[in-house]
């Protein structure tokens, strides 16, 4: 198989992911997901219901026998189904909706006190975990959550307009240069879906997605707790020299790596970066193979992206690094 | 009763008549024309100078061509000795085998040529300094003037065209040439004729200080000079001509030397400067120098640097395609062009200001 062909296979398998139940709104995994859903099939069932009804209607009227065709076309029909039953088939359609949505009202955050930032950048998501305890937590293109606490988003960007769109979880809110737009999510059952990027914001948008891992809560408050400590050393001697070459050829310098002098805020912060679903914002599967493809091809793999391309290294040192960022779980 | 045949003769009008003569004049003189290529009649000999209208046509059609061609081209301030100082060597080191020493006869080889190369004292008296950038540039056709051998690089043509000027406004005897300029010519891979070494600067601050600079670094600069990676018109005839052994052993030499020191300079944005340097301009996407330089041999030590020589080179990687053919130019490439050129002054005189030692 040829190295174009590999390439195309590994950015499609996230595009046939897409295709499964992981990023759909009739699969909710999520309270509004599930309003929303429910809100749709009501819309759907009583809009074809009201469909068939003046299909039949209109059918009758035709083909009828004249003593039909002149009730039809008599002022009480009119007056009932004509302007009596849209009035208060939409009335009550709207207050339903209002009710179900929470029209205007915000969703009352957790008592945990979690928030989590994420801001929108070309072409990924920096996720930053703001504790009650006041700790900031930041990681990149994944969002946890504790299954049944209200989990409010602050959702910003740092260029363009994106928005953020996880149809498992809730409806979509963009991301507006200048402000904060807040979301209050709960997650109702454990699980990994998948959202993305809804609001057209430049070359690679179609390579800006994320996955939404759903958790209990005891499970994500030790998620948690790992993802806030430091990067683990490296174990091996191949992901030792990997390090090495991370320090010393640049990467720091836009990527933070805690727990070693890498401290850049450009791009990811790959601290744990070996432990996500995805790499480069769910474009890429998580594997060595793929940190060594993205290094060396990102301008291929995700078109435009802000990282330069990395040709400087050799086969061996490719991969020593993809085993030292492999590593960081 | 026979027909009586009745016999139309059309008459040709004046201008017609003129069209016919004159496509028989023409067909004669294509005739005549490829007769005379054919029969070998032509001299092709340079022994043999041109006849007088060849000599006129050609030198209309070359003056014209120049006058056009270089119009709109902005001029640099020529009267600066790191231009003309430059110049002068790459002068003595390439262009004085064809156009001879300024001042001392014509090598008879070079002189046996046609047209024979002209003494460059003069070159200012037929044209200015934008028509002597485009000669030098671009070369001329059918008389061996090459040329300017890399793409995107005027800031060297530029430092001939001061030389030149230099040279005709103070004359050969006064301009510079403090060695003998033959002995320097044929010194030709000496590093040293524009680098110096062993802690004397070099003659300009367009030409980078190689003390010190890892071995590493300055292997990779000359192989990519020598394979045409990295476009320079001064280094890549230098370069073309050293073996691996001559460049390993060149990089080694000046990786053992000492790194130059720093140089004062209260006139920059010294600040601005360091924290590119340090903290990059996250804003901007662009990461800090420091992430690779000074901590990789592979990426040139900026420490001491000179900061002419580091703005031109970050003004190079500002132009998608001027130095970025190979891995580590594409790499510094996409920095550079996210730096504006103000920036890219500030960081340089900041590095120009640094002593390698303090920022181990």
């Amino acid at each position: 198989m040829s190295f174009r062909a590999s390439f195309a296979g590994l950015i499609c398998l996230p595009l046939l992911a897409g295709c499964s139940a992981q990023q759909s709104a009739f699969n909710p995994s999520g309270h509004d997901a599930e309003q929303i859903n429910i809100l749709f099939w009501v819309m759907t069932l009583g809009g074809a219901a009201i469909f068939v009804l003046v299909l039949v209607l209109a059918a009758i009227a035709i083909t009828g026998s004249t003593r039909v065709r002149q009730r039809l076309a008599g002022e009480g029909l009119i007056n009932w189904l004509g302007i009596g039953f849209p009035v208060v088939v939409l009335t009550a359609l709207l207050i339903y909706g209002f009710v179900l949505l929470q029209a205007g009202a915000q969703a009352e955050a957790g008592n945990t006190g979690l928030r989590i930032a994420v801001s929108g950048e070309q072409w990924w998501w920096r996720v930053t975990y703001r504790t009650a305890d006041g700790r900031e937590i930041e990681a990149a293109n994944e969002i946890h959550l504790p299954v049944g606490q209200p989990v409010t988003l602050e959702l910003t960007t740092a260029d363009v307009i994106h928005s953020f769109w996880a149809p498992s979880i809730a409806g979509k809110l963009d991301m507006i240069p200048g402000r904060t737009n807040q979301m209050t999510v709960t997650a109702t059952r454990p699980g990994i879906t998948r959202g993305q990027c809804a609001e057209y914001c430049g070359g690679a948008h179609a390579f800006m997605a994320f996955h939404v891992v759903a958790q209990t809560p005891a499970a994500f408050e030790a998620w948690l707790e790992r993802e806030a400590a430091d990067a683990q050393p490296p174990q091996g001697e191949g992901p030792r020299r990997g390090q090495e070459l991370f320090l010393t050829s640049g990467c720091g310098g836009c990527h933070t790596v805690r727990g070693t002098p890498a401290d850049g805020t450009i791009g990811p912060d790959l601290t744990h970066v070996g432990g996500r679903h995805s790499l480069a914002a769910a474009t890429l599967p998580n594997s060595a193979e793929a940190f060594a493809a993205f290094i060396v091809n990102n301008q291929h793999i995700k078109p435009e992206n802000r990282m330069p391309p990395y040709g400087i290294f050799s086969e061996e040192q490719l991969d020593d690094l993809a085993s030292y960022l492999e590593g960081l779980r | 009763m026979s027909k009586e045949k009745i016999v139309k003769v059309r008459q040709l009008t004046r201008w017609q008549r003129i069209g016919v003569a004159s496509l028989f004049v023409m067909g004669a003189l294509v005739l005549a024309g490829g007769a005379f290529i054919l029969s070998g009649i032509y001299n092709i000999g340079a022994s043999r100078d041109h006849w007088s209208i060849t000599n006129f046509i050609i030198t209309i059609l070359r003056d014209r061509s120049v006058a056009v061609a270089s119009g709109g081209i902005e001029v640099p301030e020529l009267d600066d000795p790191d231009l003309y100082q430059l110049g002068e060597q790459h002068f003595l080191g390439t262009c004085t085998t064809c156009h001879g020493t300024p001042g001392e006869p014509l090598n008879p080889l070079y002189s046996h040529m046609l047209p024979k190369p002209p003494d460059l004292t003069g070159a200012f008296e037929h044209y200015d300094a934008r028509e002597v950038f485009w000669v030098v540039n671009h070369g001329l056709k059918y008389t061996g003037m090459p040329a300017w051998p890399a793409a995107h690089r005027p800031d060297e043509v530029w430092s001939v065209v001061s030389y030149l000027r230099r040279l005709n406004k103070i004359g050969p005897e006064n301009a510079a040439i403090e060695d003998s300029a033959a002995e320097q010519a044929q010194n030709l891979n000496t590093c040293a004729r524009c680098h110096e070494a062993a802690g004397q600067p070099p003659v300009s601050d367009l030409v980078p200080r190689l003390d010190g600079l890892s071995e590493a670094y300055l292997r990779r600069a000359l192989e990519e000079y020598r394979g045409g990676q990295r476009a320079s018109g001064i280094m890549a005839p230098i370069a073309f001509d050293m073996s691996d052994e001559e460049i390993a052993s060149n990089a080694a030499s000046y990786a053992s030397l000492p790194p130059p020191a720093g140089r004062q300079n209260s006139n920059a944005n010294i600040a601005l400067g360091r924290q590119i340097a340090r903290q990059g301009l996250p804003e901007q996407d662009v990461p800090a120098c420091q992430s690779c330089h000074g901590v990789n041999p592979a990426a040139s030590r900026l420490e001491g640097q000179s900061e002419r020589y580091m703005a031109t080179q970050l003004k190079l990687w500002q132009h998608a395609g001027h130095r970025d053919a190979s891995a580590e130019g594409r790499l510094m490439s996409v920095i550079g062009q996210r730096l504006t050129e103000a920036q890219g002054k500030a960081v340089s005189a900041y590095y120009a200001t640094q002593n390698a030692e303090e920022a181990q």
